[in-house]
């Protein structure tokens, strides 16, 4: 493992550098990173969903975001992990993984509509799709009005990440049976708590805060940790 | 070269730039090529529910870019679109669903808001004599920061009479959405107008060379400001389209949508020079964009893949233009 | 012009034939062209001239035929390989960039540089050895966008010589220039004479052919018909050539009838050029306005044809007052103008013959707002058949047209509407003679139909051909009227370019 490149000293009094959502690269170039783990986020999904479809074979589309970007990569692969259809995966890659089950995977770039006609062309190539990935909360109400076009709703299962509150409004609805949720805000208000404590005591942050991912879900699974959405609304960030 | 070989060089140059010259043989024969070619290369392509997905697909950027082709014929361009159309769609979306307004008056608000905006792009346009690429690059992150200002999140539990046009009937087992007639209606009318109308004749004109169209008599101020518009129009129903085709007023809907429709527009043959151009072509254009995405979708080709047809696709129509109009 | 021994032989263009779609533009065309020597290309409009020297230039590719110069087979198939063998263009639009200096501009495209920095000193040096060379006493720093058209004209020709041309051809050169910038241009041309250069010119005025060229050569419909000495044939001779028939009256006999006062004009002013007009048009009146160039003549027309505001003064139409807001506002009340420069105002260049001739009148072609599209064509192959303009199909877009048919065509434009005032500013220029004849005609008919006509020109034997009063303008006014009986080229220009002012003085 390389040596950690040496931080150049400023002059004058001490201070502090954090990072917010994105490890930098080095890590070691600040002294502190608040984030959230994606990988772990949709491995949370995975492992719920396995549960969920036991019995049944899935049949399976994901929806993701855009190539090359982590965020997606880790949700993707943290969610074939989960579900046990790829092992060795970590969070450090961006290349999508694969898997026989995978009958369809197509990018949406997080929009709704986009979801929508993803889903279209997915159902277009397999009628038979049973379980669908979403990147994101937009993209599955996107994959969930396409199914219900043709009256596939109640025979498909939608998991996705995010747990905003428009989204978890989607659990209670029925449209999407379980999300990871996370918390952006958490990530913003520790660090400013860390840079605080700084300022009063001199006790510098170190090392990685995971600000925490809750599996929300209406239809817990056995072996599997998870809230119902009522603690989901209570708990959710953006617009109730 | 003797002049017996040149002459039947000629010949077949001659010919050669007859059919190309035909404005809408190149995209016809583009979209014909691609759907043969997916017909062979995945076989749930060839379906009537897939095509009337396709239909659905486009449907949306098909209308916007009815107004785009008519400022492009004109010589300008429309970036604000998309962002109009989602201001709009928002609009009808919580006029009807959250503030209780009949779904047919919040219909009539976002598009006449809609054509609002298409209207201060005439009027800076003709007024101050501002390009329009610059004066729609303005409102379109105008549009954009009101859409944002109003609302972030999305609105949804519409009353039916907004979906209306998303629902689908059945034509010998195949559904197709009532919103994709309404969209071939439309094509159908602005075709009727640039071909048989003076106001048609007019567009036109002012494309090929406005100081020449004023100087023979044409308003070209009042055509001008009546194709933003025009175009203002389009756009709403382009928004109420969105609306019903998802069942939500979405606010980041129509993020690249200027774009797509501005794709649609030049494969389609009408010339980014004005003067020139066909709706239908812009029609055959839409259809181009969704059947290779649907297509490409099919294969399961990468979304990056796509994008890259796609701008050659673009360039390929562009330089095909070029090279059979110039002199 | 002196006869001297033919120099060598520069340039053999043998056999060239071209083709467009659905025209052959060019068949079996010759042209021999010697050092030193002015060599003119006389032809109708449509006789191909424009594509013969395009395919010299390297803008087109011949389709037939060989062309040998200094004795070698050259194959042109781009400006490059015409620049090359130190062929250059001055074309009657330049290509100037009207945001740079004269400097610049004879260099562009060609900049000198010194260890890899442009060489300036150089480029300014040589660019006032060149002006020098052409009498030209402008600084070279000075923007050529604020340049008259004649001195734009030496820059061309001072870019032309600075690439080491053998070969000029000019196309029209005096089409634009007014009589005192012509001789100048005349003496320039003899001066790159005397150099051994080359010089292709084309022009529609015979007279300076007489008084310019060595040779001519005379092409007819896209085919070779003969080259002659200058000095061995006269005036007639050249117009058989050109047309086929003998030069009778270019200028049709007229019977004036004058009926009412169709239009008063009072102290007409436009911003800075038209100061203060005044007169009066009767109905079946061809009133001419001579004047040199910057006299204020097209800024009046554009005023009573509602294209620009004026800055004072009214008008009358038919006894009422006549205050145009736009040019359609003009048209529906029966005023009519065929602009100067039809290419860049009158035209719709990308477009096709039928929508040229009915834009200015499609509501007279609508039925309960829809088109009637049979109803047009049979009313634009009409006027096509009238005319006789040439072109294969109203499908046809004008910018493939000869100047002379696309100026028929702007002519049709209006003639379907019942105008009442025709105003034409420049109506013949740029175009050959048998087409100049056919408008004359088209205009005396006009004026026994009772339409008066306001017609600017340039060309004082048109302008004394075909008014009955000529109105001469100087500095924004109407110095003087002239009856047609005392009308002359002395007389004209006299007041036009104020000799009457300076004897009184």
């Amino acid at each position: 493992m390389p040596a950690p490149r040496n931080r150049p000293q400023p002059p004058g009094p001490a201070k502090v550098v954090i990072a917010l959502d994105t490890a930098t690269d080095p890590q070691e170039a600040v002294d502190a990173l608040f984030a959230t783990d994606n990988f772990a986020a949709g491995t949370l999904i995975g492992q719920w969903a396995a549960k969920a479809m036991a019995g049944k074979e899935p049949i399976i589309a994901t929806l993701d975001l855009a190539p090359g970007i982590t965020v997606g990569a880790q949700r993707h692969n943290g969610f074939l992990q989960g579900m046990g259809l790829a092992t060795g995966l970590t969070g450090t890659t961006t290349d999508l993984a694969t898997a026989k089950e995978v009958v369809c995977a197509q990018d949406t770039h997080g929009d709704q509509t986009e979801g929508q006609t993803a889903m279209e062309n997915c159902l277009s190539k397999n009628a038979n799709i049973n379980l669908v990935y979403t990147i994101n909360e937009p993209a599955a109400f996107g994959a969930y009005t396409a199914l219900k076009n043709q009256g596939k709703d109640k025979d498909v299962t939608i998991v996705s990440v995010d747990g905003g509150c428009q989204g978890v409004q989607g659990i209670v609805d029925g449209k999407i049976a379980a999300t990871s949720q996370q918390y952006p805000l958490k990530m913003a208000s520790m660090g400013v708590e860390a840079i605080v404590k700084f300022a009063k005591e001199g006790v510098k942050p170190t090392g990685y805060t995971d600000t925490g991912v809750t599996l929300i879900t209406d239809k817990a699974q056995a072996g599997v940790d998870s809230k119902d959405s009522t603690y989901g609304l209570a708990n959710c960030w953006g617009n109730k | 070269m003797s002049s017996v070989q040149s002459t039947a060089l000629d010949k077949r140059q001659g010919f050669l730039k007859i059919v190309l010259a035909s404005p809408i043989l190149g995209p016809v024969a583009a979209l014909l090529l691609a759907s043969i070619f997916f017909a062979f290369a995945t076989p749930r392509f060839l379906s009537g529910d897939n095509f009337s997905l396709i239909l659905q697909q486009v449907m949306v950027v098909g209308v916007l870019a009815i107004g785009q082709t008519l400022v492009i014929i004109t010589t300008g361009i429309d970036l604000s679109n998309g962002m109009v159309m989602a201001l709009a769609g928002v609009l009808i979306a919580s006029f009807a669903a959250q503030k209780g307004i009949n779904p047919f008056l919040s219909i009539l608000v976002g598009i006449l808001i809609a054509m609002a905006f298409g209207m201060l792009n005439g009027a800076l346009v003709t007024g101050i004599g501002l390009p329009a690429f610059i004066v729609t690059l303005g409102t379109m992150n105008i549009a954009y920061a009101l859409t944002r200002i109003y609302t972030t999140s999305t609105i949804t539990g519409l009353p039916k009479e907004l979906t209306f046009l998303g629902d689908t009937f059945k034509i010998g087992g195949t559904a197709i959405a009532n919103g994709t007639i309404l969209m071939i209606l439309l094509y159908a009318v602005t075709w009727f107008v640039l071909k048989y109308t003076a106001a048609g004749r007019s567009v036109y004109a002012v494309g090929d060379n406005v100081e020449a169209a004023r100087l023979a008599g044409i308003k070209t101020n009042r055509v001008l400001v009546g194709v933003y518009t025009f175009a203002g129009l389009a756009y709403g129903i382009a928004a109420l389209l969105q609306v019903a085709r998802t069942g939500v007023g979405d606010p980041q809907a129509g993020q690249t949508s200027n774009l797509d429709s501005i794709t649609a527009v030049v494969l389609g043959g009408t010339s980014l020079f004005g003067g020139r151009g066909s709706i239908v072509g812009t029609l055959i254009g839409a259809l181009i964009v969704g059947v290779f995405r649907n297509g490409l979708q099919l294969m399961g080709v990468e979304s990056t893949y796509q994008v890259l047809i796609t701008g050659i696709l673009v360039i390929a129509a562009v330089s095909v233009d070029q090279l059979t109009h110039r002199k | 012009m002196t006869t001297k021994a033919p120099g060598k032989v520069l340039l053999e263009m043998k056999g060239i034939g071209k083709s467009f779609p659905g025209v052959k533009a060019l068949e079996g065309v010759n042209l021999t062209i010697r050092e030193g020597q002015v060599h003119a290309l006389l032809g109708e409009n449509g006789a191909g001239k424009s594509t013969l020297i395009k395919i010299l230039s390297g803008a087109y590719t011949r389709d037939e035929g060989e062309i040998f110069f200094d004795g070698q087979l050259a194959d042109i198939k781009a400006p490059a390989d015409a620049e090359r063998l130190g062929i250059s263009t001055i074309y009657q639009e330049f290509n100037l960039a009207p945001n740079m200096t004269i400097a610049e501009n004879i260099f562009l495209g060609h900049l000198p540089t010194k260890a890899g920095r442009i060489d300036w000193a150089t480029v300014r040096s040589k660019s006032r050895e060149l002006l020098d060379s052409l009498d030209v006493s402008l600084p070279v720093d000075t923007m050529t966008g604020r340049l008259s058209v004649a001195q734009q004209q030496m820059v061309e020709i001072a870019k032309a010589l600075n690439r080491n041309t053998r070969i000029l051809i000019m196309d029209e050169p005096s089409a634009v220039l007014s009589e005192r910038d012509i001789d100048n241009l005349f003496a320039v041309v003899r001066r790159l004479q005397a150099a051994g250069i080359g010089i292709i010119y084309i022009s529609h005025r015979l007279k300076e052919i007489f008084e310019l060229a060595d040779e001519v050569t005379v092409l007819k419909d896209g085919r070779y018909v003969d080259t002659k000495q200058v000095s061995d044939v006269d005036m007639d001779d050249l117009v058989k050539l050109m047309i086929g028939r003998d030069l009778a009256d270019v200028y049709p006999k007229r019977k004036a009838e004058l009926g009412e006062v169709v239009l008063e004009v009072s102290h007409l002013g436009q911003a800075h050029l038209a100061k203060d007009v005044s007169f009066e048009l009767r109905a079946g009146e061809i009133i001419g306005f001579a004047g040199i160039t910057g006299s204020g003549r097209t800024e009046a027309v554009r005023v009573i044809f509602g294209a620009d505001k004026p800055t004072g003064g009214e008008m009358k139409l038919l006894g009422k007052p006549y205050r145009p807001t736009s040019p359609r506002d003009a048209i529906d009340q029966g005023v009519a103008l065929v602009t100067e420069d039809r290419k860049r105002q009158g035209l719709l260049l990308k477009l096709q013959v039928y929508f040229n001739t009915t834009v200015s009148g499609l509501q007279r072609l609508t039925k309960f707002g829809v088109l009637q599209l049979k109803d047009e064509q049979t009313l634009v192959k009409k006027w096509i058949k009238d005319l006789r303009i040439k072109t294969p199909s109203p499908e046809f877009m004008v910018v493939n047209m000869s100047g002379g048919n696309q100026q028929k065509v702007i002519l049709a434009r209006w003639l379907s509407l019942g105008i009442k005032v025709f105003i034409l500013d420049e109506p013949t220029r740029g175009i050959d003679v048998g087409s100049k004849a056919e408008i004359y005609q088209i205009m005396s008919d006009l004026a026994e139909q009772g339409v008066a006509i306001i017609m600017i020109s340039s060309e004082l034997p048109e302008v004394l051909g075909m008014s009955d009063r000529v109105m001469v303008m100087r500095e924004g006014r109407i110095v003087k009227v002239l009856d047609r009986a005392d009308a002359s080229e002395e007389a004209v220009m006299h007041y036009a370019v104020g000799h009457d002012e300076a004897i009184a003085e």
